[in-house]
C-alpha cells in the first residue's frame, strides 16, 4: 500500500499559520521549517503514483512520484528554505506566506500527474507570486504585478483550454510526453511557453522580477520559470522546435544584459539566457541531455539566487540596483562581494563551480547529436554569460569606480543564506557525483578531464580578454540610468499610443457621422413638421361651411356625370 | 574618463589576462582534445571561439545601447523608477 504525505501540506499549514504566529523569530523559523520539512516529506515519498480524485469522470492525481518530479521538487524544496533564511528578518506575514504557498504551489505542480492538477497549481504560482511584487509598495509595482498577474493568468487559462482540448482528443488528463500535432498539445505548448520565457512571451520576466521586493525576487527567481521547465522536459521531450527556441532564448537576452543599468533586470535576462541551455536540452531529447536540463535547472538556481540574494543586498544597504549609480562597494560589502564571485564562477561554468559540472551535460550531448549550429549558439552564450553576469555584476556593483557609497555589510541572515547557497555550488562543483546521482537518468559522465578543463579555461579567459579589450577601447556598453526598449515597448508604448489614436480618431469620425446624420435628421423633421405641424398645410383647420360647399359641389359633379 | 591609476589597473589586467589566454592557447599542443565536431579540432578553438563571440555580442550591444536606451521616465513613471531605488516593501528587511 502506497503511504504518503504529499509534500506540498507543510507549504500551505505554514502559509495559514505564519500571520498566527508572533512577529519575529517565531515566522521566520516556520518559514524555514515549511520547507525544509517539505523536502524530508519528499525524501521519504516511495515510487510511485498515489490514486487520485474522481472528478467529472477522469482521476485527478496529485502525487505522482519520479526522478523527474523528485529532482525539482526537492531543489524548490532547498531553495526555498535557503531564500527564507535570506529572509529571516523580513517583517511581512503577507510576503513570507505568500512566498510559502508560491513555493508550495511549485512543488505541487512538478508532483501533479495530470493537466488539471498541474493547472490547480499553476495558478497558484502566479497568484501566490504577485504578492512579492505589490508587497514593494509602490506604484510601479502595482502596474508591473498587474502585468505580471495578467501573463500568468493568460498562461493557466490556455494551460485548461489545452486540457479540455485533449481530454476530447485522447480521453485522457494524464500529463505524459504528448507530440506537437494536435491544437490541444500547441496550446499546452504555448501555455508552458509563456511560463518558460520563450522568445517574444518573455517580457513579464525582467519587467517583473526587478519590480519585487528584494526577497522578492530572489524567490521569483526559483520557481516559475524552472517550473516550466520541468513541464517542457515531461510534456515535450525531443520537440524539435525547442532546438532553436532555447538557442534563441540563450542568445538574444544578452544583449539586453550588457545593455541594461538595473543590475537585477540584467539578471532577469541572463536568467532567460540560462533557460535556453535548458530548453535546448529537453529539446535534444535524449536520457543524457534532459538530465543535463534537469541539472542545469539546479545549478541554475543556486547560482541565480546567490546573484540575486548578492544585488538585492546592495539594493538593501546602497538604496539602489543601477551599476550606473555603484561601484566600490567591496569596501564596505567585502564578504557579499565575494559570496557574489562564487556565483559568477558559477554562472560562466568555472571548473570546481556548479555550471561547469551541469552545462556540460547539455552542450556535449548537443555535439555528440551533430546539432553544430545550436551547439555554437550555445557556446557563444556560454562566453556571453562571462560578459553580462560574471564579470558585469561584480565589476559594476563591487569593483568598479568608487561611488562613495559608505554602508554597511549585508544583515548576518542574509550572509548564511548566501554562504550556503555558495557553499553549494562549491559542493556539486567538486563532487558533482551528488548531483548526478538524483537525475532522471543514470549520468555515466566526467567532467573532470584534461580536455574539458582547458577548453573551458580557454573560452573562460578569452572571453574576459574580449571584456577587457573593449572597456579599454571604450566600446563595452558604458552604464547609463534609463529604461532599454525590449519587446514590452509594444505593448507598453505602442498599443496604448495606437488605441489612443484609434479612440481620438473614432470618437472625431462618430462626432462627424453624428451631426452630419444630425443635420439630415432635423431636415426631415422640419419639413414633416412644416407639412405636418399644427402651422403645417396637412393639418391646416378648414372652416365648416366650405366643407358643406364643396361637399355640394361635389354631389351637383356625381349628379351631372349620371345623368348625362 | 577614467583617471590614471584605474587606467594602469586596467593595462594591468588586460597583459595578464593576455599572458594567461596565450599560455592556454598554447596548451591546445599538449593534450589529446575530446571531441564531436570536426571545428573543436581546431588549434585553439575554444580561445578564438570565446574571443571572437564576446566581441561580437559586446560590440553589438556597444552599437544598439544608443538605440534602446530612453530616458528613465520614458513609461510615464517620473519619479516611480522602474524598480532599480529602494522602496517601502524592501525596507522590512
Amino acid at each position: 500500500m502506497f503511504e504518503a504525505i504529499h509534500p506540498v501540506w507543510p507549504f500551505l499549514i505554514g502559509a495559514l499559520l505564519l500571520p498566527l504566529l508572533p512577529r519575529g523569530v517565531p515566522r521566520a523559523a516556520l518559514a524555514v521549517l515549511a520547507p525544509v520539512l517539505g523536502a524530508a516529506l519528499l525524501w521519504a515519498l516511495p515510487v510511485g503514483t498515489v490514486p487520485g480524485i474522481p472528478f467529472l469522470g477522469q482521476e485527478l492525481t496529485f502525487l505522482r512520484v519520479d526522478r523527474l518530479a523528485v529532482i525539482f521538487a526537492l531543489i524548490f524544496c532547498v531553495a526555498g528554505a535557503l531564500a527564507m533564511v535570506f529572509a529571516w528578518e523580513l517583517d511581512d506575514a503577507l510576503q513570507q506566506s505568500a512566498a510559502l504557498l508560491y513555493a508550495g504551489s511549485a512543488v505541487g505542480a512538478v508532483l501533479a500527474g495530470d493537466l488539471v492538477a498541474l493547472f490547480i497549481f499553476w495558478e497558484g504560482t502566479a497568484i501566490a507570486s504577485v504578492f512579492l511584487v505589490w508587497a514593494r509598495g509602490t506604484e510601479t509595482a502595482y502596474r508591473v504585478g498587474m502585468r505580471y498577474l495578467i501573463v500568468q493568468i493568460t498562461s493557466g487559462v490556455i494551460l485548461l483550454a489545452g486540457a479540455a482540448l485533449y481530454l476530447a482528443d485522447t480521453g485522457s488528463l494524464a500529463f505524459e510526453a504528448m507530440t506537437l500535432d494536435t491544437p490541444a498539445t500547441w496550446l499546452i505548448f504555448l501555455a508552458i511557453g509563456i511560463k518558460c520565457s520563450f522568445p517574444l512571451l518573455n517580457m513579464w520576466l525582467p519587467d517583473t522580477y526587478p519590480a519585487a521586493t528584494v526577497t522578492g525576487a530572489v524567490i521569483l527567481s526559483i520557481f516559475t520559470t524552472k517550473l516550466a521547465v520541468y513541464a517542457l522536459a515531461r510534456g515535450f521531450p525531443g520537440a524539435d522546435v525547442l532546438l532553436w527556441v532555447g538557442a534563441a532564448m540563450a542568445v538574444l537576452p544578452i544583449f539586453h544584459a550588457l545593455i541594461e543599468d538595473d543590475l537585477r533586470r540584467v539578471l532577469s535576462y541572463s536568467l532567460i539566457s540560462q533557460l535556453g541551455f535548458m530548453v535546448v536540452g529537453v529539446g535534444i531529447g535524449t536520457e543524457l541531455s534532459i538530465s543535463g536540463s534537469a541539472a542545469h535547472a539546479v545549478s541554475g538556481i543556486l547560482y541565480k539566487s546567490l546573484l540575486f540574494m548578492a544585488v538585492g543586498a546592495v539594493l538593501l544597504r546602497a538604496g539602489t540596483a543601477r551599476a550606473s549609480d555603484l561601484g566600490g562597494l567591496v569596501r564596505s560589502m567585502p564578504v557579499t562581494a565575494g559570496l557574489s564571485l562564487i556565483g559568477a564562477a558559477s554562472i560562466s561554468a568555472v571548473p570546481l563551480f556548479t555550471g561547469f559540472v551541469s552545462k556540460s551535460l547539455i552542450l556535449g550531448e548537443a555535439g555528440h547529436e551533430g546539432h553544430a549550429i545550436v551547439w555554437a549558439m550555445l557556446l557563444a552564450a556560454s562566453a556571453g554569460a562571462v560578459l553580462h553576469t560574471a564579470i558585469k555584476v561584480p565589476f559594476f556593483a563591487f569593483f568598479g569606480a568608487d561611488r562613495g557609497h559608505r554602508v554597511a555589510e549585508a544583515p548576518r541572515p542574509m550572509v548564511v543564506a548566501m554562504a550556503l547557497t555558495g557553499g553549494l555550488c562549491v559542493l556539486i562543483g567538486c563532487f558533482p557525483g551528488i548531483l548526478y546521482g538524483l537525475l532522471p537518468s543514470e549520468v555515466d559522465y566526467k567532467p573532470y578531464t584534461v580536455s574539458h578543463i582547458i577548453t573551458q579555461l580557454q573560452l573562460l579567459t578569452f572571453a574576459a580578454l574580449a571584456f577587457a579589450v573593449l572597456w579599454r577601447l571604450g566600446l563595452f556598453p558604458r552604464p547609463k540610468a534609463g529604461v532599454t526598449l525590449d519587446f514590452d515597448w509594444v505593448y507598453r508604448r505602442v498599443m496604448p499610443r495606437v488605441i489612443d489614436g484609434l479612440a481620438v480618431t473614432m470618437g472625431a469620425s462618430w462626432d462627424t457621422g453624428v451631426r452630419l446624420v444630425g443635420r439630415q435628421y432635423t431636415l426631415i423633421l422640419r419639413g414633416l413638421y412644416r407639412h405636418h405641424g399644427p402651422e403645417g398645410r396637412i393639418a391646416r383647420t378648414w372652416p365648416t361651411g366650405a366643407m358643406v360647399l364643396w361637399v355640394a359641389v361635389l354631389l351637383l359633379a356625381v349628379m351631372l356625370v349620371n345623368f348625362i | 574618463m577614467a583617471d590614471a591609476p584605474q587606467t594602469g589597473r586596467a593595462n594591468r589586467v588586460l597583459i595578464g589576462l593576455a599572458v594567461a589566454a596565450a599560455v592556454l592557447f598554447a596548451a591546445d599542443a599538449f593534450y589529446k582534445k575530446k571531441t564531436y565536431l570536426s571545428v573543436e579540432d581546431w588549434f585553439g578553438f575554444y580561445g578564438l571561439y570565446g574571443f571572437a563571440a564576446c566581441a561580437v555580442l559586446g560590440l553589438a550591444a556597444w552599437a544598439l545601447a544608443p538605440l534602446l536606451r530612453r530616458a528613465p521616465d520614458y513609461y510615464d513613471l517620473a519619479g516611480d523608477p522602474d524598480g532599480d531605488d529602494a522602496a517601502p516593501g524592501d525596507r522590512d528587511v
